[in-house]
């Protein structure tokens, strides 16, 4: 009857580039046109009265009774679905069938040869398997690295703490004082150097820290003002600063925060390191702390040579310096840009017109619409945390 | 958990009326739609507890484990939450294919929840252990499964969506899953899918202690008739019942020769 009613509009069944197929309500073939045997070598008439299964690999009858046949039943059809068929010589031929399930029980089929499809997908599966070995690999990767620079730096800092409380006694002169000014300057530099390494190595140990522990936070609203202060007034004594000149600008326009104390400090003063190493002489470095629509933001801008152009996003990368001589290793902004992120805030990093470098972390203030059940989950640990923190591996800053 | 949240979690439904509860577990595939044709039939007598093994039909995804739902003894614990969600006790547990499996790991761990077994087309393992039991597939039969299964439920913007973000896949990706019949996340098909195909519950059936009646297929290609027997041969008191039929679902193709059956075998 198939053929009778094509060939009313002058074309047969047989003429179709796909697979047709009848099959009675227990699954024996009735019907199967001519591309069964051009395409798959059975002969039509041979499979008449067979059951459809001869034309299936045991895996794909498996999945024939566990998903075609029951959404036949439940559905009418089944559209697209990969199977295998084989060959009365036992080539296994992948395709895609199309069924639907007539009011009399029969079922009706076309089926088309799917072996680019089949390539295709077997690519990407391929491709799927190595994106999760390879992210399997850099994890372990990155938490060796990680455990490695907690470790270095911890077998450091114990010969430096040496060093540093030596260095101390010798300039106090509590055993006697030096011999000449020389001696004094000396130590002096044995110091200061010791001092540097000490920072250096407090870097690596926090961001390996940062890292591996992932600590949660535990923000509360802090008086911003007070902080940013008290930490202002910290860098215009220190060494770095007086020996430049440089000095601090408060532009103080929010109250509150919501951080950690020891948290905003860490972050405080490393934008400030960060800027004094590229300030020039007898400049300024302006902090600004505002309010913005969710939540307050703080900003430090110095008049260095500011992000190279194009590279400000790599710049947030560990290890990442503007220029191989730069003092430091390169590890600051990358803390800031983590701790940002442990905030459910972010770091932003841009050149300011006239002047040179801004960086910007802002804040979150839960309080604000749509901001406070993120931050909650971050703190909570939640998988909204898990995935808002970025791959180690990528968190980064330069210094 | 509470009781509450298992019902939630396994999509439990419970329906119809009677002195006798009859559970129903669906097997590898779809989920409790399966039943349809054949609690109909049964639910004027009858009351029936219907539920999803999580991670299948509208069950809660998020509660998928791969490590728990790697072998059955995951799903033959969702059974004996179900059952003590309700505080059920003494029924009739009716496992399609691999639940007759997980319904006797099930019976076994908490043996007071069930009165008797109905098995709907059981298979206690489905790879050929020659001499002496040809369970119908070898291991290659059942990877390309795996396979196809892998091809037909990939479920492109999930299985992209790794590719993308870079990382490994684990259960906090769960995909939302459509309502529609048969459809599930393929990492959790997959592990459905070996737990069933990659079980050997032989072991099992003599330590079976609840009568059982086994309804055979006279043609499957999943269970064969002799993997039926075997089933009927091993466990201390079951029966079997071979219907004319071609396939592997009866409780679909053939509500009408199972109703009588399972009424007759829950009742006496």
């Amino acid at each position: 009857m198939l053929d009778g009613v094509a060939r009313e509009r002058d074309f047969s069944v047989d003429d179709l580039p796909c697979g047709c197929l009848v099959t009675a309500p227990d699954r024996t073939i009735t019907y199967a046109n001519r591309y069964f045997r051009d395409d798959l070598g059975w002969n039509p008439d041979d499979l008449v009265g067979k059951n459809v299964e001869v034309l299936l690999t045991r895996g794909s009858r498996i999945f024939c009774d566990s998903y075609v046949f029951p959404l036949l039943m439940q559905e009418g059809g089944c559209k697209e679905t990969q199977l295998t068929c084989r060959t009365p010589d036992g080539e296994r031929i992948p395709v895609i069938a199309n069924t639907k399930l007539l009011p009399d029980g029969r079922v009706t089929w076309t089926v088309f040869s799917a072996e680019n499809r089949n390539k295709l997908l077997d690519e990407l599966a391929e491709a799927r398997r190595l994106s999760d070995e390879k992210a399997c690999e850099a994890q372990a990767a990155n938490r060796i690295k990680s455990a490695f620079l907690a470790s270095m730096s911890h077998d450091l800092r114990t010969p430096l703490n040496a060093i540093l409380g030596f260095g101390e006694v010798l300039s106090l002169g509590i055993f006697g004082k030096l011999a000449n000014p020389k001696q004094a300057e000396y130590v002096q530099h044995i110091r200061e150097s010791g001092a540097h390494l000490l920072e250096l190595i407090t870097d690596l140990l926090d961001l390996s820290g940062i890292e591996t522990d992932k600590p949660s936070l535990d923000p509360e609203m802090l008086p911003v003002r007070d902080i940013v202060r008290d930490i202002a007034k910290q860098f215009e004594v220190s060494s770095s600063f007086k020996k430049h000149d440089v000095q601090v600008r408060l532009r103080l326009d929010a109250d509150r925060i919501y951080s950690e104390e020891r948290v905003l400090r860490r972050i405080m003063n490393n934008l400030l390191s960060n800027s004094a190493k590229y300030a020039p002489q007898s400049s300024l470095i302006d902090v600004e702390v505002r309010r913005v629509l969710n939540g307050v933001e703080v900003s430090v801008i110095d008049d260095g040579p500011g992000f190279p152009q194009g590279r400000e996003e790599t710049m947030r990368n560990p290890f990442v310096r503007e220029k191989a001589s730069d003092d430091g290793l390169g590890i600051g902004l990358a803390i800031v840009d983590t701790l940002a992120r442990q905030h459910g805030g972010e770091m932003r990093l841009s050149n300011e017109p006239g002047r040179g470098a801004r960086v910007t972390v802002c804040f979150p203030d839960p309080r604000r619409p749509g901001v406070g059940r993120k931050a909650a989950a971050q703190k909570a640990g939640s998988p909204a945390r898990k995935r808002a923190l970025r791959d180690p591996g990528r968190d980064q800053m330069a210094s | 958990m509470n009781v509450s949240d298992i019902l939630e979690r396994n999509n439990v439904t419970d329906t119809g009326s009677g002195d006798t509860t009859l559970v129903f577990a669906h097997g590898f595939g779809c989920d409790q739609n399966m039943w349809r044709f054949l609690t109909p039939l049964l639910a004027e007598r009858f009351r029936i507890v219907k539920f999803d093994y999580v991670g299948s039909g509208n069950s809660d995804a998020t509660a998928f484990s791969r490590e728990k739902y790697s072998s059955l003894d995951g799903y033959a614990q969702d059974i004996v939450d179900v059952c003590e969600a309700l505080e059920l006790r003494d029924t009739v547990l009716v496992g399609h294919s691999v639940s007759a499996m997980t319904g006797l790991i099930a019976s076994i761990e908490a043996p007071h929840l069930f009165r008797k077994i109905a098995m709907v087309c059981p298979s206690p393992c489905f790879l050929n252990a020659p001499p002496d039991y040809f369970g119908g597939f070898e291991r290659a039969d059942l990877e390309e499964l795996i396979d196809l299964m892998e091809k037909n439920y990939i479920g492109w913007a999930n299985y992209l969506a790794p590719l993308v973000m870079g990382t490994a896949n684990g259960e906090d990706f769960v995909a939302e899953l459509s309502g529609s019949f048969c459809s599930t996340d393929p990492v959790i098909a997959k592990t459905f899918a070996r737990a069933t195909f990659f079980s050997d519950s032989r072991p099992l059936l003599p330590r079976a202690t609840h009568p059982t009646l086994v309804f055979q297929s006279s043609e499957d290609a999943l269970a064969s008739v002799s993997v039926g027997g075997f089933v009927r041969d091993r466990i201390p008191e079951a029966e079997i019942e071979i219907v004319e039929a071609k396939g592997h679902c009866l409780h679909m193709t053939h509500p009408a020769a199972l109703a009588p059956s399972l009424a007759r075998f829950a009742t006496c």
